[in-house]
């Protein structure tokens, strides 16, 4: 993957449309940021809701406790019906503490002294009786209703009880409420308080808010800087330039992270030298590999065409003498006829014969160690191939109809012409047949020509109604020097190479040769090799 | 409360005050030149007062009105004392404008007349004071006389069984120094109407509600006489509710207690007592001796009641009481 795509891939996140410093630090920073924002909102809204209660709180006791100092006062005002004193004292206590309000009612709801604003509908005596223990606000929200009673014992009726009474220290029991002292409490001082509290509070929050996301973001950047290096310097080694190295000095799991990519840079480094320094040594050492091969190959191939112009010289050398011994014996013997003795006669044939083997011996491995030294030149021409199969027949026409056997030549006009070595094809057949006439004593001999089992094959088939060959010897008779069986006898002529001959000859041609053999019924050789030879195709294949 | 004045400002007495009486009366002074020309003609009458207002104005006012309707037609110099003044001095410019009768309105203003130094050649007569033989008014050998606030213990316990028929025992607080006589003297008159007076001896102030509280347990109704031992600021309140909390009736000193709780007391008409007071100058300036004219006591003298303080102590009131009645709290 290139530099150019990792970038793509990188900016193409979802978080961060085309830029890059909303990433992992602008996610941490959001995050801590959420929670400091909203836990800071939690806290002030908690702590101020409470202080805010708490404000009210203070300020209804202390509502009460003037209630209740005012009813205690009362208690003879309210008994002897002294508005003036009630009066007094409910005017004493308005204005201050924020009461706006003071009324003095007794039990029959009558009332005995108000003073101030609000005092409407305060309710029945019952009402008041269930306001002593309940705070409630006017219907404007504007005041705290607090409701006292004025309590006064009667001591008349618990005379008998008295000294008990007293014993058990307790008279509140005999206590009854005899009126109520009503105090309007204004709410504005303490609304405005608590307003106060409330704008402080936001303030505040907000500050610490904003210090807190500041601090966050700040935080964020430092985690993430180190991070973002190493990230460029993970780009910049997955581009090859490992001489990148990230400057982190931090105590932290960053730093030894830094470490760490430094350390790596550094052996990738140290590997690649290593690697491109063998690289260099192995290049070195194949070209002079190379070098030695080819001088080797040169002395090599001097060598073979050495030995090739000794083949060359040497067969010339052995064929022409015995060229000589065979046309001498063909002479006497033809020249002297029936007049010799059968004895000499039989001498004369047998000088012909085995020279003739000699010379098919001297051919034979003349043409071998040719094929073997690898160098076989192909001569492609286009011919008829009837011809050379009635040629190879004819050498074998005497000797087969003195036996009684019959030798058919039969092509198929679709293979009538090819185009391949000529020679080489006579070469084939020739040894096939050779073989074939030297292993069948009667019946038949067949060369059948036709198209191959691919269309552009000819199959070139050499029947006979021969010995045959044994199945376990039929992997083995195209092999060099291989004569097998009990017709391998010194009697029959040859050295094995015949089959190899026609094997490599075929493979010359880019062909095959396969064989199918019977004990006692007969064998038969196919050869298929190309019908057109196309002169591209490589003329040999090295030995 | 008048009579707590008086009662409390006889103890008080001291150099501090008696300056500013005479810084008072100096202010007096200015007008002697004025005032000198009648002196032959006219009978002059010097009035000391300690308060210009309440109760001591309404009796100085009566006093006054009827002093010019008398024939002699006296000359009324009136000589403020001030609490603080220079007493001294004020008394000197008295005894300068020789008034044929020197007239002191309240306890204060008589035991400062009484005191002075050296003493006043005319003839003193109180006016609106509380127990003036008690008080030692009379002991001293002047020429003393005048008009009493005393309403007489027979009249107030006769009234407090006109108003409580059910009562039998009377209860009565009481400090011996100050009203030890007067309650003494009060027994006797109670067993004459078939009352049982209970009286309870108060060694000081703070301690009256206590001692009230045993007393209320034994008794059917209380009766109060004016004394500063038991009565004062701290006090009053203290005891209205005592008996209050008690169930009992109590009868009163003053129109202001009533309100504040007791179920009843005697009020005095003062401009009655002012009028009482010019009818005893006019016989001095007559020619009578002042120790033949007797110490009068209050003639018009009503009821007031408090109706909440009756429906809470579950009284009856008797409709022809009510009916005579003065109702200060319905
Ligand atoms: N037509 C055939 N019938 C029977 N045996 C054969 C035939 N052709 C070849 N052989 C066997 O294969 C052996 C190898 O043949 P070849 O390579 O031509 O060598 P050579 O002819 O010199 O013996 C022969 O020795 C023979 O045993
Ligand atoms: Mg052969």
């Amino acid at each position: 993957m290139s530099a150019g795509a990792v970038r793509r891939e990188r900016n193409g996140r979802w978080w961060s449309p085309g830029r890059r410093r909303f990433g992992f630090a602008g996610i941490l920073a959001g995050a801590t940021s959420i929670v400091i924002v909203v836990t800071c909102a939690a806290l002030t809204w908690m702590l101020t809701s409470r202080a805010s209660d708490e404000v009210s709180r203070l300020a209804i006791q202390h509502g009460r406790t003037v209630a209740e100092r005012v009813a205690a006062e009362s208690e003879l005002g309210v008994l002897a019906g002294d508005v003036d004193a009630l009066a007094q004292s409910c005017a004493a206590i308005l204005g201050r503490d924020d009461v706006v309000s003071c009324a003095v009612v007794d039990v029959r709801g009558r009332i005995l002294a108000a003073s101030g604003e609000g005092l409407a509908a305060w309710g029945t005596t019952d009402r008041l009786e269930r306001m002593v223990a309940v705070v409630t606000t006017d219907p404007q929200r504007r005041l705290w209703q607090i409701v006292a009673p004025v309590r006064s014992e009667n001591r008349s009726e618990m005379r008998e009880e008295l000294q008990f009474d007293a014993l058990r220290g307790s008279r509140s029991g005999g206590s009854t409420a005899v009126g109520y002292v009503l105090i309007g409490l204004s709410r504005t001082s303490v609304d405005a308080s608590q307003r106060r509290l409330w704008e402080l509070a936001v303030k505040l929050a907000t500050v610490i808010g904003l210090l807190g996301v500041a601090g966050a973001v700040l935080l964020a950047r430092h985690v993430v800087r180190p991070m973002q290096r190493l990230v460029e310097m993970s780009h910049a080694i997955a581009e090859g330039r490992l001489d990148a190295s990230v400057d982190v000095s931090s105590d932290d799991e960053i730093g030894t992270l830094a470490a760490a990519f430094n350390q790596m840079a550094a052996s990738l480094r140290d590997s690649r030298a290593r690697l491109f320094d063998q690289n260099r040594r192995l290049e070195a050492a194949v070209r002079a590999r190379t070098r030695q091969l080819e001088e080797m190959n040169e002395e090599l191939r001097n060598a073979s065409e050495l030995k090739s112009e000794f083949l060359a010289t040497v067969s010339h050398e052995l064929r022409t003498p015995l060229n000589v011994i065979i046309g001498y014996a063909e002479i006497l013997r033809e020249t002297l006829g029936e007049r010799v003795d059968p004895e000499y006669r039989a001498m004369l044939e047998s000088i012909e014969r085995y020279s003739r083997l000699q010379l098919d011996l001297i051919t034979n491995v003349l043409d071998f160690s040719r094929l073997a030294s690898g160098r076989i030149g192909l001569d492609v021409t286009s011919f008829l191939l009837e011809p050379v199969l009635a040629e190879v027949a004819a050498l074998h026409r005497d000797t087969l109809a003195r036996r009684g056997v019959t030798l058919q030549v039969q092509v198929d006009p679709a293979v009538e012409r090819l185009h391949t070595d000529r020679v080489k094809v006579q070469e084939i057949v020739r040894n096939l047949l050779d073989n074939a006439v030297k292993f069948t004593e009667h019946g038949s001999i067949g060369i059948f020509a036709r198209i191959g089992q691919k269309p552009a094959l000819v199959a070139i088939e050499v029947r006979d109604s021969g010995a045959g060959i044994a199945p376990e010897d039929l992997q083995s008779v195209f092999e060099e020097f291989r004569q097998v069986g009990q017709s391998s006898t010194r009697s029959t002529g040859g050295v094995g190479l015949g089959l190899a001959i026609v094997h490599r000859l075929c493979e010359a041609l880019g062909g095959t040769v396969r064989v199918d053999s019977r004990r006692g019924v007969g064998s038969t050789f196919v050869v298929e090799i190309p019908i057109d030879l196309a002169p591209s195709i490589p003329a040999a294949r090295s030995a | 409360m008048h009579s707590e004045v008086g009662a409390s400002g006889r103890d008080r007495k001291g150099p501090r005050r008696r300056a500013k009486l005479g810084r008072a009366l100096l202010a007096a002074l200015a007008l002697l030149p004025c005032l000198a020309e009648a002196a032959d003609t006219q009978p002059r009458v010097a009035v000391l007062r300690t308060s210009r207002i309440g109760p001591f104005a309404d009796a100085i006012g009566a006093l006054e009105t009827a002093l010019r309707a008398d024939r002699r037609q006296p000359e009324i110099l009136t000589f403020d004392l001030e609490a603080g003044g220079d007493v001294a001095s004020a008394m000197e410019s008295v005894r300068r404008s020789a008034p044929a009768v020197v007239v002191s309105v309240g306890s204060l203003a008589t035991s400062l007349a009484l005191e002075a130094a050296p003493p006043l050649d005319a003839p003193i007569v109180f006016s609106m004071v509380l127990y003036p033989a008690e008080s030692g008014f009379l002991s001293g050998g002047r020429a003393i006389t005048g008009a009493s606030l005393d309403v007489p213990p027979r009249e107030q316990l006769s009234t407090l069984q006109r108003l409580l028929p059910e009562a039998h025992s009377v209860g009565v607080l009481y400090s011996p120094r100050e009203t030890g006589a007067v309650v003494a003297a009060a027994k006797p008159v109670a067993e004459r109407l078939g009352l049982q007076l209970v009286s309870e001896a108060v060694d000081e102030p703070s301690k009256a509600p206590v001692v009230l509280d045993s007393l209320m347990k034994r008794v059917d109704a209380l009766w109060t006489v004016a004394d500063g031992g038991v009565f004062t600021p701290q006090t009053t309140p203290a005891l209205l509710l005592a008996a209050l909390r008690s169930r009992k009736p109590m009868l009163g000193l003053s129109p202001g207690q009533v309100r504040s709780g007791a179920l009843a007391a005697l009020v005095v008409d003062y401009e009655d007592v002012g009028r009482q007071t010019a009818e005893i100058v006019g016989s001095i300036l007559g020619g009578r001796r002042a120790a033949d004219v007797p110490i009068t006591h209050p003639r018009h003298v009503t009821l007031a009641l408090n109706l909440r303080t009756a429906e809470l102590l579950g009284v009856k009131i008797p409709p022809d009481v009510l009916s005579e009645a003065h109702v200060l709290v319905q």
